[in-house]
């Protein structure tokens, strides 16, 4: 860890699109962290990170940035930050951010989002739930019949 | 879980046909004969306990004849292999560098994912062949094409039905029980999830709806699902759960820590004090915060017998706690409050009560004088500050408002705790 004066970093999405950003933004991912620690890092620095694509991975930098810089602002203030970022994230992107966190380690944004998904499902019903994620309903009549005896109770 | 018998038998021909390829997976409406029992093996276990299981013969002929269990441990397998992976590889990224640079540089090359192979290779997974070992390959190659190439829709944009997506699985952990019981219909696979996964019944809490058609079945069942993992558990209004029912939920989790019961009016303070002191005879006793509300008629010897229970110093003096208001939403364990017990002498009536404070402008600067349980003190079931000195309406329930409530209503508090 020397020379902490804007290092830079480049951080290259899974289609080719290289992203310049600063050190202390890329390392709100304890992945890139990690790995710029051990690697001892030199100046020009490209980090590859796989199966993210450019529009995640410029939604995700967005995230960091403000996170990077979060002692700038009031704790409410990043809040209302977290809220509307995430509230702008339709499912798709929701979807690949939270695939994204996973595998780039942003815990922040892995709750986030995951609390964002769960909200989605809170207080629908199975096949609403089927709907809105368009999940395929994989049951035999038989096993359907199982899970309507065995949760009877919930919906009488 | 052993595998080591699978291949010399003739079913892991079907297994490799329903899960070597992926690709056909969305589409994949055939059956193979094993996994009908699937369901089967997994709900029976668990409804056991009710009696209620439904055995139909004709099932189980012929999908698994030699009893080998073998489509339903392969499903248990490949979700510890999904918890096992997560934990794993959050594990790695945050503390084993040595691997992580190791990973790293490899991505350059194109090799991601010696994670997965290493995965594999160690658990569970691994006696059970390069099957599995191929499937895991090719859809961790998958995935990443997919990303890579945005050609492969997502789940919600293409009109084809799908697999749940990996991202749900993150966010089953902030849903409550009621909304997982709904995502454990939703299908196989998540129903798998849901009911294997311990971590999900740690902390269990039950208001209403589902708190009035709860019985000590259901609630043995639930929190079985935590295989004694269970740290808290909170029935709020569960009118059909019986001390016995609590005592068998209390024995199979000896981990827990708080319990919260107020408003389960078939209960009794006799009752849970023998049940305390059972589990503590057989030093299984972990419970040290217990919500009790407002039903039981507590007497000044079983307060002092609950405080023994729960490690209470009798003679050190109470702790102050954070002031406690009245309102008629749900009472339930407050994580932050850590009083072993909630109720307390009444100052006023000297009976065990909830005793609220009062959160009006005029008596903070006395709390003291106006500290009692809600007969003592009658106070507005919106805000908590006490009537005495203005005007309120009572409402139909009998329940009082202050005017300032009654003209301008607050906003309904959200009823479901978030996350759980």
């Amino acid at each position: 860890m020397v020379g902490v004066k804007k290092k830079m970093v480049t951080l290259v999405s899974s289609d080719g699109v290289e992203f310049v950003v600063e050190k202390r933004v890329a390392e709100q991912s304890l992945f890139i962290k990690n790995a710029l620690n051990e690697g001892g890092v030199e100046e020009k620095v490209m980090i590859p990170i796989p199966k993210v694509t450019s529009d995640t991975l410029s939604s995700v930098l967005e995230y960091c940035e403000k996170h990077a810089s979060a002692t700038e602002f009031q704790e409410n203030e990043i809040e209302e930050w977290d809220k509307e970022y995430i509230e702008k994230a339709d499912l798709d992107l929701l979807y690949y951010l939270l695939q994204a966190s996973y595998s780039m380690s942003i815990m922040g944004l892995m709750e986030l989002g995951a609390k964002k998904v769960a909200s989605l499902i809170r207080g629908k019903s199975p096949q609403e739930i089927r709907e809105l994620f368009n999940i395929k309903n994989d049951f035999t009549p038989e096993q359907e019949e199982e899970i309507r005896r065995e949760m009877q109770w919930n919906y009488e | 879980m052993d595998f080591s018998s699978c291949s010399i038998f003739p079913v892991s021909n079907c297994l490799n046909d329903e899960f070597s390829s992926p690709g056909s997976r969305s589409s994949g409406v055939s059956r193979s004969p094993c996994s009908s029992n699937w369901d089967f093996d997994n709900g029976g276990d668990i409804e056991r306990g009710n009696g209620s299981i439904h055995l139909d013969p004709i099932d189980l002929l012929p999908s698994d004849p030699f009893g080998m269990n073998l489509s339903t441990s392969f499903t248990a397998a490949l979700a510890s292999w999904w918890i096992r992976d997560c934990g794993f590889s959050l594990g790695d990224y945050g503390i084993d560098d040595d691997n992580l640079v190791s990973d790293f540089n490899g991505y350059g090359s194109g090799a991601w994912f010696p994670l997965y192979e290493r995965q594999l290779n160690s658990g569970l997974v691994s006696n059970f062949g390069s099957e599995a070992q191929d499937w895991g390959y090719i859809q961790a190659l998958n995935r990443a094409e997919c990303s890579n190439s945005n050609e492969v829709e997502e789940a919600c944009d293409g009109g084809e039905e799908n697999e749940p997506h990996d991202a749900l699985l993150y966010s089953l952990a902030y849903l409550g029980v009621r909304d997982l019981l709904s995502v454990e219909m939703v299908c196989r696979s998540l129903r798998s999830t849901v009911q294997t996964d311990t971590l999900l019944w740690r902390c269990i809490h039950i208001e209403s709806p589902l708190s009035e058609r709860l019985t000590d079945d259901h609630l043995l069942h639930l929190t079985n699902r935590a295989q004694g993992k269970m740290h808290s558990l909170s029935l709020v209004g569960c009118a059909q759960i019986t001390d016995d029912g609590l005592k068998l939920v209390l024995e199979s989790n000896p981990k827990l820590k708080k319990l919260s019961i107020p408003g389960c009016v078939r209960l009794s303070v006799e009752g849970l004090i023998n049940n305390l002191k059972a589990l503590k005879s057989s030093a299984m006793l972990g419970i040290t915060h217990l919500r009790l509300g407002k039903l039981f008629g507590v007497t000044p010897e079983n307060f002092n017998e609950l405080k023994m229970l729960l490690g209470v110093d009798q003679y050190a003096p109470p702790k102050s706690r954070k002031p406690r208001f009245y309102h008629h939403g749900p009472y339930f364990l407050a994580s932050d409050d850590e009083c072993p017990l909630d109720i307390e002498i009444c100052p006023e009536c000297q009976k065990l009560k909830l005793v609220f404070d009062c959160p009006s402008e005029g008596c903070r600067e006395r709390p003291e004088e106006c500290r009692a349980c809600d007969v003592c003190i009658a106070r507005c079931v919106q805000c908590g500050k006490c009537i005495n000195n203005c005007e309120y309406e009572e409402t139909f329930l009998l329940e009082n408002l202050c005017s300032g409530c009654w003209k301008d209503p607050p906003q309904q508090l959200e009823a479901t705790s978030e996350g759980n």
